[in-house]
Formats: C-alpha cells, structure tokens, sequence
C-alpha cells in the first residue's frame, strides 16, 4: 500500500515540475504519456497483490 | 474547555491566516506578472500544502497515540479482569457487562489503528494529487475511503449498540421526548458525520446510564470528558478548515479551497473514528470501575 501511495505521488510532483518547465504546446502530448505511465503503475500495484508481476 | 479551545485556535488559526494572506499575495503577484501564472500556483499550492497538512497529520498522530495507549492499557488489565470476572462468580450475571464486548471493542481499536488512519492518510494523499494535477484525478478514490471507512465505523458503532441493549437492562436516561430535537440539531448542521454522532452518543449514552446506578455520575461524566476531549478537538479543527475554504473561496484558486475543504471532510471522518475509541475507552474504564466496586462491596 504504501508503495503503490508513494510511486502515485512521485509520478504526479514529477510530472508537475515538467509540465512547468515543458513549453504549453508541448503539455497536450505529456498528459497522455501520463496517464499511460500511471495506468501502468496502477495495474502493476493491482497484480502485486495477487502474487504476479508486470515486469 | 476554554484552553482547550484557546490550543485548538492557536495552533491553527495561525497556519490558516497564512494561507488566506499567501493566495491574497497571488492575486497581486497574477495581475503584476501575468506570464508566471503557472508558476504562481504551484508556487501557492506547495506552501499551502506545507502550512495546512501539519494540523491535519498533527490531529492523525494524536488519535493513533491515544488508540495506542488504549490499547496498551487494554492488554495490561485484560487477564486481571477476566480472573476477577471468574473470582467474583454470581455477582455479574445481573449485570449487562459480557466480556465479549470488551475484547471487541479493543478489537475495533487496533482496527482503528491499523487500517481506519492509514485509510485516512491515504484519503488526503489523493486528494491532494487530485488537486495538484487535476488531469488525473483521484478524487472517486478518495471519496470511496472515506464512504467505506464510515461505513465501517458506524457499523461498529451500531454494533455495540445491539451489544448494549441485548441484555435489556439498560435504558437510556435522556428520555426520547427530550432529547429528539437536541439529535435533530446535530445531525442536520454537523456535514456528513451529524446523524452518526447522535447515534453513538445514544449508545455511549445507554451504555453510561446503565453504569451510573453503581459508579456515580461524576465518575462517568469525568471519564466522557477525558474520552471526548481529543475527538471535539479534531470535529474544531476540520470545522476551522472549511471555515477557511469558505471565506477564501471568492478570491482564491478553486483548487486551494477544494483541498482545505476535503481535509475538512477528512477530518470530520476522523472524528467518527476516534468516537469508535473513545467508546471502547469508555468501556473499558467503567468496566474495571464497576468491577472493583463490585469486589470491594462483596468483601
């Protein structure tokens, strides 16, 4: 649990402090990459807790 | 009760006045800087985070400190007041005390300590990364722990209640007649935890009533106070949140007034929380006090 809380809140101040430093144009195609990044952690975490693994 | 008020006030109000003079500081610095708009909010967001989530963590240490302890204090005199229950032998079946209760009780203590507050914790965690990147939001999540844990918590409570009055012999004092619209009162102008307050102070009320033709009063009313002191604090404190999210909201960022408003809410759910231990406190100390008044009245 607390893996899967500390892996969510790194991804989101990371990609905070990009989409500060990233120029606006390019903040469209970052979301998604996102997103896609946190569906892989959340699914991840998920099949940790019945005993497989993603990667 | 005043200085008590007087520490509640004093160490919050001064985070919250920080807060409302920092997103007032980014009004200006917007309207004189309009290109550092995204840096501003960030900006505001963190020290906003630093200042506010102290209290809130602050209040989470203090309710799982106090579970600690009760149950400590449970596990020490456990084995002396079961040998004594054995000891004192007819004289508790006239009583409603079952012994079952008092392990279920402390059991819904360590509960409260091993899942109900770190549940909590992780309710603010997501909401504040709702907030902070609105675009992958978490806020269902946040909202589903804190529906499920007061689930929880009034379930345990209506458990008791069942427990209490299955014997029969107790009734509550405050009369139905009196006390309707006093509950009415609570449970309509408290948000989300009202009705779940005025039902277990109905069972820690029936359970107390009960109790007081062998304690006394006093002793009850003593052992309330001591038991509900750390869970008004934090009912205080989460009121002083939205108290703040309400008076920033005009001229505030939608997202600053939306995390102090969900601690807000998270903290109301810990109050639900710590009245589950204040109740297995409660018990717990009657129990031992009628216990040995029981004995002492045999010899």
């Amino acid at each position: 649990m607390l893996e899967f809380l500390t892996g969510v809140l790194l991804l989101t101040v990371m990609s905070t402090i990009l989409t500060l430093l990233l120029p606006d144009e390019l903040e469209g195609e970052f979301i998604p990459l996102l997103k896609i990044a946190m569906g892989i952690w959340i699914i991840h975490s998920i099949t940790r807790i019945f005993g497989h693994s993603l990667f | 009760m005043i200085s008590m008020l007087e520490s509640v006030l004093g160490t919050v109000l001064s985070s919250f006045i920080v807060v409302i003079i920092s997103s007032f500081m980014v009004l200006v610095v917007d309207f004189l800087f309009p290109a550092f708009k995204k840096w501003t909010r960030i900006f505001l967001f963190f020290i906003v985070l630093t200042v506010v989530l102290q209290p809130a963590f602050e209040h989470l240490e203090m309710i799982r400190s106090i579970t600690q302890t009760i149950s400590t204090i449970f596990i020490s005199i456990y084995p002396l007041l079961t040998a004594s229950i054995i000891a004192s032998g007819g004289s508790f079946t006239m009583l409603n005390f079952q012994p079952a209760m008092l392990l279920f009780a402390n059991g819904a203590v360590l509960l409260a300590d091993k899942v109900l507050i770190p549940m909590l914790a992780a309710a603010i965690l997501f909401d504040i990364i709702s907030r902070l990147f609105p675009s992958v939001s978490f806020s269902k999540m946040a909202d589903l722990l804190r529906t499920t844990l007061l689930g929880i918590v009034s379930a345990l409570v209506a458990a008791y209640s069942i427990f209490i009055t299955a014997g029969g012999t107790i009734s509550w004092a405050l009369s139905g007649v009196t006390s309707e619209p006093i509950k009415e009162l609570i449970s309509q102008n408290i948000p989300i935890i009202g009705s779940f307050i005025t039902d277990s102070m109905g069972a820690i009320g029936r359970y107390s009533s009960g109790a007081s033709v062998f304690v006394g009063a006093w002793l009850i009313m003593t052992i309330w106070t001591v038991a509900l002191l750390p869970t008004i604090k934090t009912l205080l404190t989460g009121f002083l949140y939205r108290w703040t999210a309400a008076l920033i909201e005009p001229f505030a960022n939608e997202e600053i007034t939306g995390v102090l408003d969900d601690i807000g809410k998270t903290l109301f759910v810990l109050c639900a929380v710590s009245f589950l231990v204040a109740f297995a406190f409660i018990y717990t100390a009657l129990f031992t006090v009628i216990l040995i008044k029981l004995i002492t009245a045999v010899k």
